[in-house]
């Protein structure tokens, strides 16, 4: 079952992920925020990325639709936290 | 009749069909994708009790012809490829042998009867699949009690150098829907992955996975003459901005320069199945 979330929990819950799934050879150990782009500080690729979706659906309960996206907005932790939300 | 893959047209077999009189270009042939498929290819082994062998993706039949010639003439070669125009160029390159033959297929829909193969072999292919577990079945299927399996894909920390530079060149291009499809495309699996994924159909000793990195170093233009494998990911860019695109990757890989060159690592794994 999944409960609704705010905006706070879920950025929390993807810091988490991404600090235990990132790619190899990017140890940002305590160093990811809301405000961290995740693609360009080489912390996730496309796969990553899939993987992080597959997550976040499945803990908030949202299904993500990525159609007409700003890919800025897309890559940065609040950024993806706000656009599962609108969703909700 | 309606082929076996016709249904399951997809933006890399359409691409690797349109591209396909550029694949046994020069660049391509000997780029790090071409020399990492040499190695495969070399480190293949036919015995002498093998009767049918077969070759899935395989492409414009350069693997196909080169084992053929080194080969007993009873033995029987099939090559399946899902892109026609690989196909007619794989036939014409095996012409000159007449215990090979070509057929449409893929790892999903293998036209062989069940228990028919004794030896199966594929050059980066696999990641190709549409449906890892269908692909496993079959191939489980086609193969005969005690046969023997060469599969060698690249796994998911491949191009980890260039992924970082173009990753965000391609997002801004693509857009995140787009990016996440084309990445969908390929089935990068890691070595755990890999092996969950084929202990469904085999078993241990006869099954096992290796993993190895390989970092070739080239120029950025040795790099572009692989781009052939990978156009289809790009089809959904607008022809106008694609030119754009092209030149801020071409850009972004410069910077990778070092040394020797520019480097690029292959993730490859190896699945191989050996009698007991």
């Amino acid at each position: 079952m999944t409960v609704a979330m705010s905006e706070a929990q879920l950025v929390d819950l993807v810091i988490s992920w991404v600090q235990s799934n990132h790619r190899p050879g990017n140890s940002r150990n305590g160093k990811i925020s809301a405000d961290t782009d995740l693609i360009a500080g080489g912390l996730l690729d496309s796969f990553g990325f899939i993987d992080l979706i597959v997550f976040i659906e499945s803990q908030s309960g949202c299904k993500i639709d990525l159609t007409d996206v700003d890919p800025s907005e897309f890559c940065v932790v609040k950024g993806l936290c706000r656009i599962t939300l609108r969703n909700q | 009749m309606t082929s076996p893959t016709s249904k399951l047209a997809n933006p890399i077999v359409e691409t690797y069909s349109r591209l396909a009189e550029h694949y046994d270009d020069d660049p391509n042939l000997h780029s790090c994708w071409g020399q990492g498929a040499d190695k495969a290819l070399g480190s293949i082994h036919l015995k002498d009790d093998y009767r049918l062998i077969l070759d899935i993706g395989c492409g414009t039949g350069r693997a196909l012809a080169w084992l053929a010639s080194r080969a007993r003439s009873r033995v029987q070669f099939v090559g399946i490829d899902p892109a026609e125009n690989m196909r007619n160029l794989a036939l014409r390159r095996v012409q000159p042998f007449r215990n090979v033959q070509i057929w449409d297929g893929s790892f999903e829909h293998i036209p062989l009867e069940t228990g028919s193969v004794d030896y199966l072999f594929s050059i980066f292919a696999f990641h190709w699949t549409t449906d890892p577990d269908a692909a496993v079945r079959e191939v489980r299927r086609v193969l005969k009690p005690g046969a023997e399996m060469d599969l060698f894909f690249i796994g998911r920390d491949n191009g980890r150098e260039f992924i970082q530079k173009t990753t965000p060149i391609f997002l801004k291009y693509m857009g995140p829907a787009l990016l996440l499809e084309s990445a969908r495309m390929r089935k990068q699996l890691t070595k755990e992955a890999a092996h969950q994924l084929f202990a469904k159909a085999f078993s241990p000793p006869e099954l096992s996975i290796d993993e190895s990195y390989q970092t070739y170093y080239d120029t950025l233009e040795g790099h572009w003459g692989w781009w052939v494998r990978i156009e289809g990911h790009f089809m959904q860019i607008p022809a106008a901005r694609k030119e754009e695109c092209d030149g801020e990757v071409k850009n972004a890989l410069q910077d990778l320069v070092e040394g020797r060159g520019i480097p690029y690592t292959i993730h490859q794994l190896h699945v191989r199945l050996r009698r007991g």
